[in-house]
């Protein structure tokens, strides 16, 4: 089954007596779309966000069972040199919440962006995936990384490690 | 790093010494304080706090924006009748400052953590608006703070300070309405809208933008993004789930008891707007579960009425409350007297009022920020169960959805550098 065809059926509509019309007409929109994902890197600050918003809420629908998918075609997105600031940055926020250790192999790389913006979405992605994958490489990029987002790594990296030591936080 | 101090600051600057180089029980007994976040908000603490002016003096103020700096400075200085006022961009100013004893925040949501907590390792006792966090882990970590530091906070739920409340709260925890089956609560819906499209606009003079953002992702600078309507969008506030479910659901908890736990079960259908610059929901509806099986349901009220509302709907009656009204079926449920022996909640009657109360006897506030914490929960949650439009089991204790990892992962949010809670 396609991705498109996860929604073509109207689902949220049907299940959501509050989104009704609204989103019934989103997903006509994301189904007419050639490929609605593709949308998502090339998206400009303050662009209408309507196809990147359901290509999220697709995400955010799938069973757990279809994040490897999504997170390969995520990552497509994110390297590909077409891919904007603002593409990015909605990309990694999808990425966040389901990336595994794969997006930390194919992302590691840019937390030491000289884009700073850049570095820290990455940042926010990887952050979120369980692992020693992850604190590995924000452990080499801490150590690498001039200016702002160098305290930003070495927080996320106490933070890890107060975390591994069963650290109370509460 | 002092970016800018106050030129009023050299024209006169009396000889106040901090409560705690005396103690707090000194003969001045005058506290300092300096609030941070001078907007809308930060201008309403300033009013509150002319009440208490011979136990505290507003002594410094920090906003990013040079003109809520000037604006506040002026009322201060008014109110204290001289012009000895600092004013500062960079919070940390006044946080580290020794000469100050007391922070009070009203910023933008994403800044409340972090502004506390670094106020707390200075010594400071805090009071902070609500919503008391951005996210769950934020809220951990400044309670955790607060405790090791044994540092005073009020969370600026005053609905606590409110008779009504207080007398609602109390008739329910008394079982005046029989066993408590469901709750209704109604919040406002929003008061500002925006297009499906906005442009980056130049960043106006006085406007420290960058350190408006923080510890939230950068996005270009737009008029519609920051003051006041910043609390539509996710990245620094919760919309009104957080707004004002974080009033009356504070209340909702309150009179169940529930102050150190909160509900098992949350599950959300909100609409979301799918383009523009706000990304909070519109339409919010959210079923929370207890462990008793009390039900609560908070909806955006569609009666253009700009204030929420919590019914209680026990076996033995109905309590309708709000800030306008108190109300109950029957109707004599209302006049009934808390006899000796039963339990009394704690009381006050001014929520600035009973914080330098508790600053000077140590005791904990009517709104501990653990309490507030607590609420916030609730909120952060509830939007998380919008947001995935699923049942969500949460634990209320350990402070994660059981059996999901992608809600688990919204608890928290990875701040921009160079800020961090570590």
């Amino acid at each position: 089954m396609s991705d498109k065809t996860q929604v073509s059926d109207g689902k949220r509509a049907a299940t959501d007596p509050l989104a009704g019309q609204a989103a019934d007409a989103r997903y006509k929109g994301f189904n007419a779309s050639a490929d609605p994902w593709k949308v998502i890197g090339t998206l400009q600050y303050g662009e209408d966000r309507t196809l990147a918003s359901t290509v999220e809420r697709v995400v955010l629908d799938a069973d757990a069972s279809q994040y490897p998918g999504f997170e390969k075609k995520l990552l497509a997105l994110a390297t590909d040199p077409a891919c904007t600031e603002a593409g990015y940055g909605f990309i990694c926020r999808i990425l966040s919440l389901i990336a595994s250790p794969a997006s930390v192999a194919a992302l590691k790389d840019r937390l030491t962006d000289d884009n700073e913006v850049k570095a820290y979405l990455t940042r926010m992605v990887i952050e979120q995936v369980p692992g020693d994958e992850a604190l590995a490489a924000l452990r080499e990029a801490a150590g690498r990384v001039k200016g702002r987002e160098a305290e930003g790594l070495i927080g996320a990296v106490k933070a890890r490690e107060s975390s591994r030591q069963g650290a109370k936080t509460f | 790093m002092m970016k800018q101090a106050g030129a009023v600051a050299a024209v006169g600057f009396p000889s106040i010494i901090p409560a705690k180089v005396l103690g707090q029980q000194a003969p001045s007994k005058m506290l300092t304080l300096a609030c941070v976040g001078v907007g809308g908000m930060g201008l309403s603490h300033i009013s509150q706090l002319k009440a208490h002016r011979d136990r505290v003096r507003i002594v410094a103020v920090a906003d990013v924006d040079i003109y809520h700096q000037r604006r506040a400075v002026r009322q201060i200085d008014e109110m204290n009748g001289d012009r000895s006022c600092r004013m500062y961009t960079d919070f940390r100013e006044v946080t580290r400052a020794p000469d100050i004893d007391l922070i009070a925040i009203a910023t933008p949501d994403n800044w409340h953590a972090l502004t506390a907590i670094d106020a707390i390792r200075h010594g400071k006792d805090v009071f902070v608006e609500k919503p008391l966090t951005l996210t769950v882990r934020e809220g951990q970590a400044l309670v955790s703070e607060l405790r090791k530091h044994k540092r005073i906070g009020q969370t600026g739920t005053m609905q606590r300070s409110s008779e009504a409340f207080h007398h609602a709260a109390e008739l329910i925890r008394n079982g005046r309405l029989g066993k408590i089956r469901r709750i209704e609560v109604l919040i406002p819906a929003n008061n500002r809208h925006v297009g499906a499209t906005w442009k980056p606009e130049a960043v106006p003079e006085g406007l420290d933008y960058d350190f408006w953002l923080g510890p939230a992702p950068y996005a270009p600078y737009t008029s519609q993004r920051t003051h006041y309507q910043f609390r539509y969008i996710l990245d620094y506030a919760g919309g009104q789930t957080t707004n004002w479910g974080a009033h009356y659901l504070d209340i909702a908890q309150w009179a169940l008891g529930m102050d150190e736990s909160g509900p098992v079960e949350a599950e959300g259908h909100g609409v979301f707007p799918s383009s523009g610059l706000f990304t909070a929901p519109t339409r919010v509806d959210v079923r929370y579960t207890y462990a008793n099986g009390v039900t609560m349901r908070m909806r955006t009220r569609t009666d253009g009425v700009y204030d929420g509302n919590i019914i209680f709907y026990g076996d033995q009656g109905t309590l309708d409350v709000s800030r306008s009204k108190l109300k109950s079926d029957p109707e004599g449920i209302l006049k009934e007297k808390i006899g000796a022996g039963e339990t009394r909640l704690y009381k006050s009657r001014n929520h600035f009022g009973n914080w330098i109360d508790c600053v000077k006897s140590r005791e904990l506030p009517v709104s501990d920020l653990a309490i507030g914490h607590k609420t916030t929960n609730l909120c952060n949650i509830g939007n998380i169960a919008m947001q995935l439009q699923r049942r969500l089991v949460w634990d209320p204790v350990r402070e994660m959805f059981a059996g999901d990892d992608m809600a688990n992962r919204m608890l928290t949010r990875p701040m921009r550098g160079p800020w961090s809670l570590a």
